[in-house]
């Protein structure tokens, strides 16, 4: 059961992580949020 | 029911925050870094159960777009003229200063806007004898003018009542921009080329030169003349000020704090205040919270079913997040400073200060404010060197701006000087501050140097020119001081800790995992060392095994490079953890001792009695301490940053060169503090 | 005489705005001829020169102030 736990949080772990990374990197941000101010 | 989306927008410096923070409060998005926000931001707030969206825009000069975040508002603005997805601008003025704001609302008045016109800091204008005749004002401009004062919080019911009004008609287009001879070819080119109001065609026809006969340059200038006779007219009729109850504080104290002896001298005891705070304030709290999480993880570890998990989260997880909060107070402490002198008006007097002292090194008065705000935050304030007009200055700035001591070192520094210098005090100073505000002192003038030879580097393309407004001296709401420190300490606590706690996990897992090696570690211990007593032999087996654990292999195999720095593979370890933000090498420390020992113990003890499996030394003896400070003060080991930079320069090659530099400059430079000191 | 070489506490009428790259940023700001300046301050080493127009106060550089031509 433990293990499982940690195991889960491990995954977890490594997925926000490479989420955080390809969002820095690869995702195009809108500069303007809502997109409503001209940036396409 | 209506829901309405309304705009805020005005000059800089005219109260615009303030009042964002009065009409929404809490229920504002900002960012997701600690600093000054230079990106629009949104927040909501409902009257007479109307639910109306707010986006506050930066401050911006002029409807000419100098720098990037002027441009942002601009585009916003003409994107917006003529369709119907932001229903009404909210316009702020200055009450003490009109003219200029008039100025700019005339152009945007223009541009076809529906505008509520709010005259912020009536209460400041009223002592200084100035009245204002509201109603000749919103006759004049079609408008819908209320009179607030955005820190006591006057006015703003009613102004929340007028952004549901039915606008005034609006007056006929009076082109009163334009010379009478040219109103044809402007209105020839509306009816022929394009359908758009005539301010936008101006705008159009002056920035990209559409109609070639005409003289752009020529048009602009009569522009300005036109407006200000226009402008002016409106404010004799409708602003009378009584003399006798006139003064300008703000400028007598400008000629103490502007002056040319003293006013440096007191920027430098202003900085000196700041950083004695930092460092001792917090001490006493930092100790409170230090002594909880302790608890914490003890009581934990006593109650908690024992397993695998468990340990997770009393060796991983709590002294990882321990690690963040406890630098809680010193974040608190600097942002209550930033956010006084920037409610204050002393900011803009550090540029006034500060400008001619950095264009010597390739940058303008106007870098000081996203270099102060470094101090915080490399991010922000990359991002705020969107309001320096010249490329050149500003990609200097963006270049050194993560030299300076940021708060995310300042966990790292904490714990390095606490090892490296006794704290005592030495006539009323701590020792302690002292070497702290060293490494701040060295942050700025390594960044000065580094910007002298960006300035080499760089050509330059652009003319660079300076112009910018002194607003006057309030005391500083005490609402907006608040809500500047909560936000940003959430954002701190927040983003941070999400990330330390997501490698906290990896970690802990790294280093109680391994090979066959780490399998066998306990028989090994008990057949190589049979003859010591066993809790002697406990110790070394958890020591074999971190030594053999896949993190260990990590730290063993980049141990090579960094023996000259004069670290071992533990601190290799938080080298290399610590890439994904600075802050992460404390609790990387907290994980690695932790698991090595089983004594609760503070970290700075812990560390002080390491000793060096390699030398036979003291781990953190002098001179590793130093060169880890140093590497710590150069390299730039903050993903968050690299991001920003990218973002900002839009270039490979910037973002390259700038992570390049710091990483050398901070290995050659530790290098060479070792090999003297040791 | 250019305001650049005005010296603190002086007053002045603007006369004329010389054509620059600048000259339509000053007069947005509400530099433009006929109006009446007051130095309040220089900042040291030759850095900015510090004007109030009215009750609007003003730091331009000093190459840009020598653009500012006055009576």
């Amino acid at each position: 059961m433990q293990d499982l736990l940690l195991y889960i949080s491990l995954i977890a772990a490594i997925t926000y992580l490479g989420f955080k990374a390809y969002t820095i990197f690869f995702k195009k941000e809108k500069s303007c949020g809502n997109g409503s101010c001209g940036c396409d | 029911m209506k829901k309405l989306k309304v705009a805020l927008i005005g000059n800089p410096n005219v109260g615009k925050t303030t009042l964002f923070n009065r009409l929404c409060g809490v229920n504002q998005k900002t960012g997701n870094y600690p600093g000054v926000t230079v990106d629009k931001k949104q927040g909501n707030f409902t009257h007479l159960s109307h639910s109306i969206d707010v986006i506050d825009l930066p401050g911006f000069d002029s409807i000419y777009p100098k720098s990037l975040d002027e441009e942002l508002v601009v585009d916003f603005l003409k994107e917006n003229s003529g369709n119907s997805d932001v229903d009404k601008l909210l316009f702020i003025a200055d009450g003490t200063n009109i003219k200029k704001n008039l100025y700019l609302l005339s152009q945007i008045k223009d541009l076809g806007y529906d505008i509520v016109l709010a005259i912020n800091m009536m209460d400041v204008a009223k002592r200084k004898g100035i009245l204002i005749d509201k109603e000749a004002i919103a006759e004049e401009f079609g408008v819908h003018v209320v009179k607030i004062s955005a820190r006591k919080g006057q006015g703003v019911d009613e102004l929340k009542s007028a952004i549901l009004l039915e606008s005034p008609e609006m007056k006929t287009d009076k082109l009163i921009y334009l010379k009478p001879e040219n109103h044809g070819v402007l209105m020839n080119y509306v009816k022929e080329c394009v359908s758009e109001n005539p301010y936008k065609a101006f705008l159009n026809i002056t920035q990209e030169n559409r109609i070639p006969e005409i003289n752009v340059k020529k048009w602009k200038t009569e522009e300005a003349i036109l407006r200000y006779q226009y402008v002016r007219k409106i404010i004799d009729k409708t602003i009378k000020i009584d003399k006798s109850l006139a003064s300008d504080a703000t400028t007598r104290i400008d000629r103490i704090l502007l002056h040319k002896v003293f006013g440096y001298v007191i920027f430098m005891f202003v900085l000196l205040v700041i950083f004695q705070s930092v460092f001792s304030l917090s001490a006493y709290p930092m100790d409170l919270i230090d002594q909880f999480f302790s608890w914490l993880s003890g009581t934990l570890s006593s109650t908690l079913p024992p397993g695998s998990f468990s340990d997770l989260i009393t060796q991983g997880l709590i002294p990882g997040i321990g690690g963040v909060i406890i630098f809680v107070p010193q974040i608190v402490i600097l942002f209550l400073f930033f956010a006084l002198l920037d409610e204050s008006g002393y900011m803009n007097r550090i540029i006034f200060l500060m400008d001619r002292l950095m264009q010597k090194v390739g940058m303008s008065g106007k870098s000081v404010i996203p270099l102060i705000s470094s101090f915080a935050c490399a991010v922000p304030a990359i991002m705020a060197t969107r309001t320096i007009e010249n490329k050149r200055e500003r990609l200097i700035t963006i270049m050194v701006a993560p030299l300076l001591t940021c708060s995310a070192r300042l966990p790292v520094y904490t714990i390095l000087i606490g090892l490296l210098v006794p704290d005592q005090f030495y006539y009323g100073i701590s020792l302690q501050a002292l070497v702290l505000l060293a490494m701040y002192l060295l942050g700025i003038f390594t960044s000065a140097i580094a910007a002298l030879v960006f300035k080499y580097i760089i050509k330059n393309k652009y003319k660079s020119f300076f112009i910018t407004e002194m607003p006057s001296y309030l005391v500083p709401s005490f609402k907006n001081v608040m809500l500047t420190i909560w936000e940003n300490t959430k954002s701190f606590v927040w983003s941070a800790g999400k990330i330390i706690v997501a490698a906290s996990i990896i970690l802990y897992v790294l280093a109680t995992n391994g090979g066959e090696k780490f399998d066998k570690a306990e028989t090994h211990i008990m057949t190589e060392f049979a003859q010591l007593p066993d809790s002697k032999k406990d110790a070394m087996v958890s020591t074999y095994q971190l030594e053999n654990s896949y993190l260990g292999n990590l730290g063993k195999t980049i141990e090579p490079a960094i023996i000259p720095l004069g670290y071992d593979w533990k601190i290799g370890i938080a080298l290399i953890s610590s890439i994904a933000a600075r802050e992460v090498f404390v609790g990387t420390m907290a994980i690695i001792y932790n698991i090595d020992s089983d004594e609760e113990m503070k970290i700075t003890q812990r560390l002080d009695s390491e000793i060096n499996a390699n030398t036979g030394e003291r781990t953190f003896n002098f001179a590793t301490c130093i060169s880890l400070l140093l590497f710590y003060a150069f390299s730039l080991q903050c993903m968050s940053t690299i991001a920003v930079t990218y973002k900002e320069t839009k270039s490979f090659k910037w973002t390259s060169v700038q992570f390049l530099y710091m990483t050398i400059l901070a290995y050659v430079v530790s290098l060479i503090a070792y090999q003297m000191l040791s | 005489m250019r305001l650049s070489d005005c010296k603190t506490k002086k007053e002045g009428i603007i006369k004329e705005i010389l054509e620059s790259e600048f000259d339509n940023k000053m007069l947005e700001y509400g530099i433009v001829p006929g109006v009446k300046l007051i130095v309040v301050s220089r900042a040291a080493f030759g850095g900015p020169i510090y004007i109030a127009i009215g009750a609007q106060r003003i730091a331009i550089r000093k190459k840009e102030a020598t653009h500012i031509i006055l009576e």
